[in-house]
């Protein structure tokens, strides 16, 4: 083992392999911030350029673009506050408020830390215990997913800031849309009034940009000729570095979260989103200062930029030990794969060890890389925020607009962005926390499906999601989840 | 003087520019970029095959070939799209068998056979049936006669609901005389994690999709659907050798509006069929296995084999039920 690791180090320290690195994560990087091109489309159109390469530097350049897209997609939530994936929303509700309160480049500082800090977590994880993780994926059946998404919804107590109840409606309302569009089960459809806008569901993109995005420029307009809040107090990188002690303090919520990650990163369907949300939610049951949250809550920024991160080596592991793909863009790589005439699956790593061990160190330095690529874009994306709001906020309305379109080259898209924008600017303006509709939206389908699907393997009978150990425990985990706010309380009110 | 030397030569000037343009109205089709719908995403079997061919493709056109993802609605919304652009010639949809189980009820207002000309078949795939290969069976026969014993007990997983992979499942093993339960999965990924992890007893997949796991020893393959053995699985039997009459395949053509003139499908046809001869595409051919029937099939064909698949779908929609 440690020979192929000395031969993958040695074979990426070739020129073209650098060079390969550094223009997969800049690529990665600018289709990740921008949100018309999301990362699996990043990794589609990189593809055809690798024909000609040798194996080795195709995924080199495509694996460092797949981590680089997870990484711009978060620039673009701290500084715009639009989400590129429905992972970043968490990132989109504490990074940006931080930017809004002029500090973005720490918000900055900590999302690429920590991100950095999870994948590499992740691809540590993955060097030592493929095999052991694809087999405990494995043990995941619909049962079990439906636990996990009552354990995802559970934490909507957490999400609310102010008022549950506020929260739960909001989060019904994100189960509703859920429920909009074709059936997964019978291919019947669903409130689309017959119309063929609705005939494929509200996707997340389009309800999270109008909810988060829009609605937040829509409130803005409200004051004309505002100077933007993030320019008020504007610091630069270098005077916002963030200080060990913080990382010290908030030590437990880093090794959850990237476990969290790495794990839930490699079931398929679920991945990068619920992980994220999962490792941010964990964090605002267990912060010392709940109250924080939704207004910038640092520790919720690390807990879900190092989930989100570490979801890549999870997502990986599946892929090389099982030829199964956890996410969009791993699905893309099996593609380019084959191109190369390689089969990934459990022989992979017998026949062709230069290959798999390759992907890992290029994984592992694609990483480094990324690191030192954004530090030095980041300059450039900072100086974004010394825009006035009013040129400001349109040209995010712009990105707003090209990123839905981009999602399936139709208006409709668009259309219904503006109409959740409306409805997140009612929300704001009523005080509902958006957070709790997203995560509805994003974890009520796959709830739903799980559910539907566990009573068609028990032919109807409920007792199947009690009598297996992973499900009972991830059910009992979710009430507990709901009850712990109940007991914890009375004691914060004594202290008041 | 000056006045009608002007007029003559804005006359002059006009002339010039109906003559400019007749002659760019009759200029040679292609003569801007031709854009292909794909009504599925990023990265499944339908984009793939679409890019291979592209691929193929690109060197032999003048003009860009720029391919869209449309997905939603059960591969329906890109079909209606193509139905709503002009018949010019210029987009080209990417059709699957999904739209043929779609036109025995159609979801939108666009139809197969009625809005569209085939500009040829490109590929007729072969399913295979796979347990896992823990699993206590060990052949079909274990598996049917399990399925006759226990009715709906047998739990076979897939994609689409209502759509190609629940009717080809549904279907096959009803002319067996088995009912199954179909569990409707998101993706081939998820459908493949339930079965390895033992949560349902298989699926009926395309082969390519398989053939990894299956050489790798994770799943075992029990049948394939088709009249004779497939060569990268010589072990396996088909369905004519188990004495059933069911060889149908997952199926991808492209096609056009209706009523695109017939010069421009054929110059389509002419320089499609001669993609499928480059050594990209051969090549995606053979790592996909769709070489042990033959895809290609002439426009007329097509449209045959279309409405053959179209009458096939619609009793079989009947018998389960599906549709009245």
């Amino acid at each position: 083992m440690l020979e192929h690791y000395l031969t993958a180090f040695s074979t990426i320290f070739l020129p073209q392999n650098l060079l390969a690195l550094c223009l997969g994560g800049l690529w990665g990087l600018m289709a990740g911030a921008l949100p018309g091109i999301s990362t699996s489309m990043g990794v589609v159109l990189l593809t055809p350029f690798t024909y000609s390469m040798s194996p080795l530097t195709a995924f080199t350049i495509l694996v460092s673009a797949y981590c680089g897209g997870i990484t711009g997609g978060s620039i673009t939530s701290i500084l715009f506050g639009i989400p590129g994936e429905p992972s970043s929303v968490p990132t989109v509700i504490e990074g940006h408020s931080l930017a809004k309160q002029g500090r973005a480049a720490y918000a900055l500082w900590v999302f690429l830390l920590c991100s950095i800090g999870g994948g590499l977590f992740s691809v540590f994880v993955m060097m030592a215990a493929t095999p052991l993780i694809a087999n405990f994926a494995l043990q995941f059946g619909p049962p079990e997913y439906f636990g996990l998404t009552m354990l995802g919804l559970s934490v909507v107590s957490g999400l609310s800031g102010g008022s549950v109840l506020k929260g739960l409606i909001s989060c019904l309302f994100g189960i509703f849309l859920a429920t909009i569009g074709t059936d997964g089960i019978t291919g019947v459809e669903r409130f689309t009034f017959g119309t063929t806008i609705l005939l494929g569901g509200i996707s997340f993109i389009t309800a999270m940009v109008g909810l988060l995005a829009v609605s937040e420029i829509l409130i803005e307009a409200e004051e004309p000729f505002q100077q933007y809040k993030g320019s008020v107090d504007y610091k630069g990188m270098r005077g916002e570095m963030p200080r060990v002690s913080e990382f010290k303090r908030h030590w437990l919520i880093l090794t959850k979260s990237p476990i969290i990650g790495t794990v839930i990163g490699a079931l398929p369907g679920a991945g990068a989103t619920i992980a994220a949300f999962l490792a941010y939610g964990e964090a605002a049951r267990s912060s010392k200062n709940p109250e924080k949250f939704g207004h910038g809550a640092v520790d919720g920024l690390m807990a879900a930029e190092c989930a989100n991160n570490a979801s890549t080596g999870g997502s990986m592991t599946i892929l090389l030990s099982l030829g199964i793909p956890g996410s969009n863009t791993t699905a893309m790589l099996i593609a380019a794969f084959m191109i190369h005439g390689l089969q990934p699956g459990p022989l992979l790593l017998g026949q062709r060890p230069d290959i798999v061990y390759g992907i890992f160190v290029a994984m592992l330095m694609a990483n480094l890389f990324l690191l030192g690529l954004t530090i030095i874009g980041i300059r450039l994306f900072l100086q974004l925020n010394r825009l006035p709001y009013s040129v400001f906020s349109v040209a995010i309305m712009i990105l707003c607009v090209v990123g839905a379109f981009g999602l399936s080259n139709n208006m409709d898209d668009i259309y219904l962005m503006f109409l959740f924008g409306l409805i997140g600017y009612y929300m704001r303006k009523y005080s509902f926390p958006i957070a709790p509709a997203v995560l509805g939206l994003v974890l009520g389908n796959l709830a739903e499906l799980s559910l539907r699907r566990t009573l068609l393997l028990s032919l109807g009978d409920p007792l199947i999601l009690i009598s297996r150990p992973i499900s009972a425990i991830l059910l009992a985990a979710s009430i507990f989840s709901i009850l712990y706010p109940l007991f914890k309380r009375p004691k914060a009110l004594k202290s008041v | 003087m000056k006045r009608v030397r002007i007029l003559f030569l804005c006359v002059g000037l006009i002339g010039l520019w109906i003559v400019g343009s007749w002659n760019i109205a009759s200029a040679e089709y292609p003569e801007r970029a031709i854009e292909i719908i794909v009504p599925f995403g990023v990265g499944g079997g339908s984009d793939t095959a679409a890019r291979a061919v592209a691929e193929g493709l690109k060197p032999l056109l003048k003009v860009p070939l720029v391919i869209t993802n449309m997905p939603g609605g059960a591969a329906t919304k890109g079909m209606l799209h193509v139905a709503q652009q002009p018949a010019d010639g210029y987009t080209i949809l990417a059709v699957t068998t999904s739209h043929l189980i779609d036109a025995v009820q159609p979801k939108t207002r666009a139809h197969i056979l009625r809005d569209f000309d085939p500009i040829m078949r490109i590929q007729w795939d072969t399913t295979t049936v796979f347990i896992s290969a823990e699993s206590k069976f060990e052949t079909l026969k274990d598996l049917l006669e399990y399925g006759k014993k226990n009715p709906r007990l047998l739990k076979f997983g897939g994609t689409s609901p209502g759509g190609w992979a629940e009717i080809q499942t549904v279907a096959f093993f009803k002319k067996l005389g088995v009912e199954v339960t179909f569990v409707p999965f998101a993706a081939g990924a998820e459908t493949k994690a339930a079965i390895l992890g033992g949560h349902i007893h298989g699926a009926c997949e395309e082969l390519a999709e398989t053939l990894p796991l299956v050489k790798a020893g994770k799943l075992r393959a029990v049948a394939v659907i088709m009249e004779k053995r497939h060569p990268a699985l010589p072990d396996v039997p088909c369905t004519a050798e188990l004495g059933v009459d069911y060889t149908h395949g997952l199926m991808r053509a492209w096609a056009v509006r209706k009523g695109t003139p017939p010069d421009r499908i054929k110059y389509l046809h002419d320089v499609i069929k001669k993609a499928l001869d480059a050594p990209v595409y051969k090549k995606f051919v053979q790592d996909n296995h769709l070489y042990a029937r033959p895809g290609y099939l002439s426009p007329e064909d097509t449209r045959r084999y279309w409405e053959d698949e179209v009458r096939f779908f619609t009793g079989v929609l009947k018998e389960l039920g599906y549709v009245k």
